[in-house]
């Protein structure tokens, strides 16, 4: 292993022609697929190059880019959540319902948040003191609130009347900056130091690359693990509630399937699925990329279930070319 | 049988693993290939046996030209290799792993003919004297055994010529015993036998002849008993080691205690057991793997929990109950699986080596701090990376361990668990591994080591403790004057 690593970087030394831009291209292929496929957008359609496109696939991928915040934590830490769609469904429910019972507008977000960080911890007990699998725990989480959430009002979707909260979390605007997308700065700039910059981020890599290793290093294994939930529990949470402020209402079915597009953009952006490696950037420019296709497909005009193929195409190749060699 | 190889060259990349390197393997003797990590011998063997293909140079057998392009092509003209790696199938019976190639043979209309295969099977067992029965279930069988299995399986081709690719890495005391045994006997049935081995108690057990790589280069060859073992060594190294690898013992140690362990015990794997440890002082123990020495660092550690007894770190009563709690009592703990349990492996060096107690200013990893305490940790240990942020990945195993190493001296910690520090590591990182653990202790360390090599735990202690099935069967208060051969005697 020495002996390859030791000629590979003296060629990184001395290689200065196309041979290094190929490497430059190779290691950052989701970037390059990201610029062609929109590339190819601005060319075939014609609507799709102006700053109202590019806020409209912020917003968009607002969502999935919060979402994939708190997710990075998860499979950097080599676990995943399925849950995460109908914990934002749950939580959109459960604001609405706590508006609706009068709970003040200032309050009544920070119970859901807190919530959606509480069933986190739970996952994250499930998984580390009973040792189940997480994907076995969240597949489980996933099915109870999501029938959690069409039962508390038997399907109904519940009405937000509450202007403040639809404009604060989704319709309002500072200095010019739609809500969705300050909210997704916010979330990614938190996600990016707590990743990078702290003791805990390196801890979640600590435990991604070899959980017995920590564990044997005096890292506190479960609890980085739990952590890690929590967090993904929070922002799937605060991503249901902009969904609610969206539509002005509750509906028990909105976050549904959300989960596949976040678990996709967090790999698609070169976060390892076995765990150790990761990045809060990449899973953001794996968002946007996934909304950027979505929106350039619906602009061409082709119809949502082509749509589908194409999206689930791109993204197996992305990840394809984006893995570790 | 005499296999020829004559001036074999290997390039890997820019690396020359094998230069101009020339051997002769005759039947019905054993042939040692010897040297440090990376001096070519493996390649060499790999070559001879048809897993690797040489730039140039010729090999012939018997005079005739052989050139095998595969490890089939080898099996064909009577070569057969076995490898490092275990490679039984758990969920196969004995005889389907020995005859795995071979089950077509052994079938008519696609249904295996049970009774000619376990016949077969024992046959090829029987014929170096193995000591199993194809009945036996595999989970019933030691390691040493299942190689056993594996050679069984090179022989099921009719070989002539057997090679071993450092067979005895994962095995332990015992296991090797039964792999040399069967070497013997296939050497005494006239085969001719190579192998690669890092013990040189095993060539010297075993090796009729040997030839010393170094860097690429062949070295020499020699008959056994031509050179002791310092001889042996210092041609590997290429440097004088006549006066031995092990650094000098300390005069004496300043008197206060470190760990006090009152009655530790764990079930049927570890008597209670009493045992204090001063300051600066290299206690070492031995035994085989289950004996109670790995459970008792692992106690100490905080890995385990002991079922009785007290423990006592510094003038603190009560065991770590957690990994974490041990490093936070200054207890730092090197494992013995180093890729598992040791390093990550994913990580940089620098990463490795801050990860027990990562510098921080409140909640905020310093990358500065972190930077010059990996940096002070490299320069200490010799460690040889390309730099700190390179991937752990691209050391070699010495290397890796001595950032394991590292990992546990960054903590400056008062007591240092060592289960075998240098498995798989070549006598040049020994050599460093052995000084700074000496140096170490000078400042006060107290250290407990573990290990299979009763050579290092000799070379090394300040004491010994030997231990079999959980009961400690001796205390050697003076290592200098103890042999490998007294503390087999205690351990078996």
């Amino acid at each position: 292993m020495t002996m390859k690593t030791g000629s590979g970087s003296q060629d990184d030394r001395h290689s200065f022609g196309s041979a290094a831009i190929a490497r430059l291209l190779l290691d950052n292929i989701t970037y390059v697929v990201f610029a062609a496929v929109t590339v190819f957008f601005m060319a075939v359609a014609p609507n799709f190059a102006s700053f109202g496109t590019a806020e409209a696939i912020l917003r968009v991928t607002a969502l999935v880019s919060i979402m994939a915040v708190g997710m990075s934590f998860v499979i950097i830490c080599a676990e995943i959540d399925l849950s995460v769609g109908s914990v934002a469904s749950w939580s959109g429910m459960l604001v609405a319902m706590l508006l609706e019972a009068g709970v003040p507008v200032q309050v009544a977000p920070i119970i859901a948040l807190l919530g959606g960080g509480g069933i986190g911890l739970l996952t994250g007990l499930l998984v580390t003191k009973l040792h189940i699998p997480s994907f076995l725990v969240t597949l489980g989480m996933l099915s109870v609130f999501s029938g959690l959430s069409l039962t508390v009002t038997t399907t109904m979707p519940v009405p937000i009347i509450d202007a403040d909260f639809a404009d604060v979390l989704w319709n309002g605007d500072l200095i010019g900056v739609p809500a969705p997308i300050w909210w997704t700065l916010i979330t990614v700039l938190v996600g990016f130091y707590l990743l990078h910059y702290t003791v805990f981020g390196r801890r979640v890599f600590a435990v991604g690359g070899g959980v017995t290793a920590a564990r044997f290093s005096g890292i506190k294994t479960d609890q980085t693990k739990i952590w890690a939930f929590v967090l993904s529990g929070m922002t799937a949470s605060l991503a249901g509630m902009m969904l609610a402020a969206r539509s002005s209402a509750g509906n028990p079915s909105l976050g549904q399937g959300l989960e596949l597009d976040v678990i996709a953009a967090v790999i698609i952006g070169g976060t390892s699925l076995f765990g150790g490696y990761g990045s809060i950037l990449g899973a953001v420019v794996g968002a946007v990329f996934i909304g950027t296709l979505g929106f350039g497909l619906l602009v061409m005009g082709l119809s949502s279930s082509i749509q589908e193929v194409i999206k689930g195409i791109i993204i197996i190749a992305a990840v394809a070319l984006n893995r570790r060699r | 049988m005499q296999i020829v190889a004559s001036k074999i060259s290997r390039t890997f990349g820019s690396t020359r693993a094998l230069i101009d390197v020339s051997v002769e393997l005759h039947g019905g003797e054993i042939h040692a290939l010897v040297g440090e990590n990376g001096a070519g011998k493996s390649t060499l063997l790999k070559i001879l046996g048809g897993a690797e293909r040489p730039d140039s140079g010729s090999m012939t057998i018997d005079g005739a030209p052989y050139r095998p392009a595969s490890l089939n092509e080898a099996v064909a003209h009577g070569v057969g290799l076995v490898f490092q790696e275990i490679t039984i199938n758990p969920s196969l019976t004995v005889a389907e792993n020995i005859l795995v190639g071979q089950l077509n043979r052994f079938s008519r209309g696609g249904l295996l003919t049970e009774k000619a295969l376990a016949r077969r099977a024992q046959e090829l067992l029987d014929s170096f004297s193995a000591k199993i029965s194809v009945r036996q279930s595999l989970s019933s069988l030691d390691l040493g055994q299942w190689k056993c299995i594996e050679i069984a399986r090179a022989l099921s081709t009719r070989p002539e010529a057997v090679f071993f690719d450092e067979s005895t890495a994962f095995l332990n005391h015992r296991e090797v015993e039964v792999v040399l045994t069967a070497m013997r006997a296939l050497r005494d049935r006239g085969l001719a036998v190579a192998f690669v081995s890092h013990h040189l108690a095993e060539v010297g057990a075993v090796a009729d002849r040997l030839t010393i790589l170094k860097d690429g280069r062949k070295v020499g060859d020699f008959e056994a008993g031509e050179l002791d073992r310092e001889q042996i060594q210092s041609l590997m190294v290429g440097r004088d080691m006549s006066k031995g690898i092990y650094p000098e013992r300390a005069d004496r140690v300043d008197g206060r205690t470190a760990l006090t362990l009152t009655n530790v015990g764990a079930g049927a794997q570890l008597a209670p057991l009493s045992l204090t440890v001063q300051q600066g002082e290299i206690v070492g123990i031995a035994g085989l793997k289950g004996a109670g020495g790995e459970r008792l660092l692992e106690i100490v550690a905080g890995v385990e929990r002991a079922s009785s007894g007290e423990i006592q770190i510094g003038d603190e009563a009560g065991a770590a109950r957690s990994p974490s709690e041990g490093w936070a009592k200054g207890v730092a703990y090197l494992p013995g699986d180093r890729s598992g349990e040791g390093v990550i492996v994913s990580a940089s060096v620098l990463d490795n080596l801050v990860m027990a107690q990562p510098p921080r200013h409140g909640p905020w990893f310093d990358r500065a701090r972190a930077s010059g305490l990996a940096t002070e940790m490299v320069d200490a240990l010799h460690i040889k990376t390309a730099s700190i942020k390179a991937p752990s990945s691209s050391l070699s195993g010495g290397n890796l361990q001595k950032v394991v190493l590292g990992k546990c001296l960054a903590v400056k910690p008062r007591i240092l668990l060592l289960n075998n520090p240098t498995r798989g590591v070549d006598v040049g990182a020994r050599l460093e591994i052995y000084r700074s653990l000496r140096e170490s202790a000078a400042q006060g360390l107290a250290i407990v080591v573990v290990s299979e090599d009763l050579n290092e735990l000799i070379g090394l202690s300040d004491r010994i403790l030997v231990m079999r099935a959980g009961i400690v069967t001796a205390r050697i208060d003076d290592p200098s004057g103890a042999t490998e051969d007294a503390l087999i005697r205690y351990m078996t």
